[in-house]
């Protein structure tokens, strides 16, 4: 029987052959730096179904056909890291699995001998589908031009919301690739993801802290990404108010999300080494909180104008944001699917 | 609201111009300010040289960042700057660096000498009146964003919301009726903020805001 280093490693290399083969890197990237895992088991042909799941956050079945199951009682990081887990299963040609807590999130954990070894498997191939060390290579790299820094609990809670998987399952593999040391991780780990919302947030309180807090900036511009009804958008963006312009939020409240906070959060008109007075003319940086409450596509727009200026001024950052409703019965796409079957028929 | 003219050294310059959205509001100041102590305050200089120089003195050469007064002044004292044909500013913020001026530069250079002062009013004032105009630094607020008109008239409001730190240039000094004394200040925003791209100041207002000034020898 294979040990638990083996089974990692047999779970993170299959990973690493369905990256290759499939060529995620160009072809299955979601939102800048989510592998769309959804995708992946539409093209294996196998059908992804949400519903209530007691006591279970998956299933793998395979007769009469391949298909998994997946609960609509958990958050969407671990939906996804549950698929990918259940693709595990399928690639690896296991049987068929009913994975609870104790199956999905394991990989990374602390080795126990009353995990089957499949099971192993299947979740060292889930946190390296979701997370290959190229995709958190590039993220982190993207983080930097927001000004978060690992480890920073708020740097590792953004890679999480971006990458698709949830905090504790995005700091286990950051210690893994040696991205940050176990002390590091330890720390992090004493981190609730609640606590880390509300540091970002301030004093602004989002009406459902299950929902993610996407940290945005001008270096996110063009960017399309995918959100769910509830998710809180933190854009910073600088205005260029010693050129006269403002920024206009106006065409958020058109797009269908509501502004909580709208305020200046730092300048760079503080002394420097040589000079007591600071930079001048320096852009201050700006916060704006909104809600993502109607579902749908919408573009993300803060623009900035001069208020004697007879024209629209100029787009500070656009985003195109897809706002979700919690997944429920056939994935999208397999609805889809049968929606065009149906019709040809 | 009519002002009794004391003196306008704006009458000497060319129109003002317009820095775009860039942080160049110093080079602007001081390139106008440099122009108008040669002598030949029609000729423009160069703010984009100049704002180039001062940004590499202080290793600063993204977007959004400003520039300090002892970076530019030590730029203008010791690298000085072209006439702006010879280097036109860019009004788009140019990505990912700021243009690069040739070396050596193959056209005349204008180099000068100016000094930091207290951040006085009065010492503003006394400038104007030795007919030399003053790169005053200010912490500007909703309320010269809004000035219209003409003149156009920027006062103390209460509840006023600081918005960043500008330079602008005085060039004038006036009084209104009630015998309240205003300066002219020359902006960087085109014509069409203010009047002409000019407002006044009431010495109240410019008191409250003041941060630092500079002065050409």
């Amino acid at each position: 029987m294979a040990d638990f280093r083996t089974d990692i490693l047999i779970g993170h290399k299959e990973a690493e052959r369905v990256h290759r083969q499939f060529d995620t890197r160009s072809r299955y990237l979601q939102s800048g730096a989510r592998i769309d895992v959804y995708r992946l088991a539409h093209d294996f042909g196998i059908p992804v179904v949400f519903r209530p799941l007691e006591g279970l956050l998956g299933v793998y079945v395979k007769d009469p056909a391949p298909g998994i199951l997946l609960t609509t009682q958990r958050p969407e990081s671990v939906q996804r890291l549950t698929c990918a887990h259940e693709l595990g299963h399928h690639w690896l040609k296991h049987k068929v699995s009913y994975d609870d807590e104790g199956d999905v999130g394991i990989a990374l954990g602390k080795a126990t001998g009353r995990v089957p070894p499949s099971e192993r498997q299947a979740d060292a191939f889930a946190f390296n589908l979701l997370m290959p060390r190229w995709l958190l290579v590039e993220s982190i790299k993207h983080l930097r031009q927001l000004d978060l820094h690992l480890p920073d609990p708020v740097a590792v809670y953004q890679l999480a919301v971006r990458v698709g998987t949830s905090y504790m399952a995005c700091a286990l593999m950051l210690a893994k690739y040696n991205f940050i040391t176990s002390a590091n991780l330890a720390t992090l780990l004493t981190k609730q993801p609640k606590d880390i919302k509300a540091r970002i947030l301030a004093d602004v309180s989002m009406p459902d802290w299950h929902r993610d807090v996407w940290l945005l900036s001008q270096a996110d511009d063009g960017m399309a990404i995918e959100t769910r009804q509830g998710d809180v958008l933190v854009a910073h963006v600088r205005e260029a108010s010693t050129a006269g312009y403002a920024l206009e939020t106006n065409g958020l409240t058109a797009a269908g999300f509501t502004v909580l906070a709208n305020r200046e959060i730092a300048t760079d008109a503080s002394p420097v080494a040589d000079d007591p007075v600071g930079a001048i003319g320096a852009f201050p940086l700006c916060e704006t909180v909104a809600l993502a409450n109607q579902t749908g596509q919408a573009p993300f727009e803060i623009r900035q104008k001069r208020p004697w200026e007879d024209n629209n001024g100029m787009s500070v950052v656009r985003l195109d944001v897809k706002v979700k409703l919690p997944s429920k019965g056939l994935s999208e796409l397999d609805r889809a699917a049968r929606m065009r079957a149906a019709c040809a028929a | 609201m009519l002002l009794d003219l004391e003196l306008d050294l704006s009458e000497d310059l060319m129109a003002a111009r317009d820095q775009g959205c860039r942080p160049t509001c110093l080079a602007f100041a001081a390139s106008d300010a440099h122009a108008h102590a040669r002598g030949y305050p029609k000729v423009a200089l160069s703010p984009e040289y100049a704002f180039f120089h001062a940004a590499q003195r202080m290793g600063v050469l993204s977007s959004g960042q400003g520039v300090t007064m002892t970076a530019m002044l030590g730029t203008l004292e010791m690298e000085g700057q072209p006439e702006e044909q010879h280097f036109p500013y860019a009004s788009h913020p140019p990505a990912p660096s700021l243009p690069l001026p040739p070396s050596p530069f193959p056209h005349p250079i204008y180099k000068r000498v100016a000094d930091p002062q207290s951040p006085k009013v009065d010492q503003v004032i006394d400038s104007l009146r030795a007919s030399q105009t003053v790169i005053v630094i200010l912490d500007i607020t909703q309320q010269f964003d809004r000035a219209t008109g003409n003149p156009a008239l920027v006062d103390v409001v209460p509840g006023d919301r600081i918005r960043g730190r500008h330079a602008v240039v005085a060039v004038g000094l006036a009084c209104n009726r009630q015998g309240v004394a205003y300066i002219k200040i020359r902006n960087s925003w085109g014509l069409g903020w203010g009047h002409e791209g000019y407002a006044w100041l009431s010495l109240s207002y410019l008191k409250q805001q003041i941060v630092t000034t500079a002065r050409f020898q």
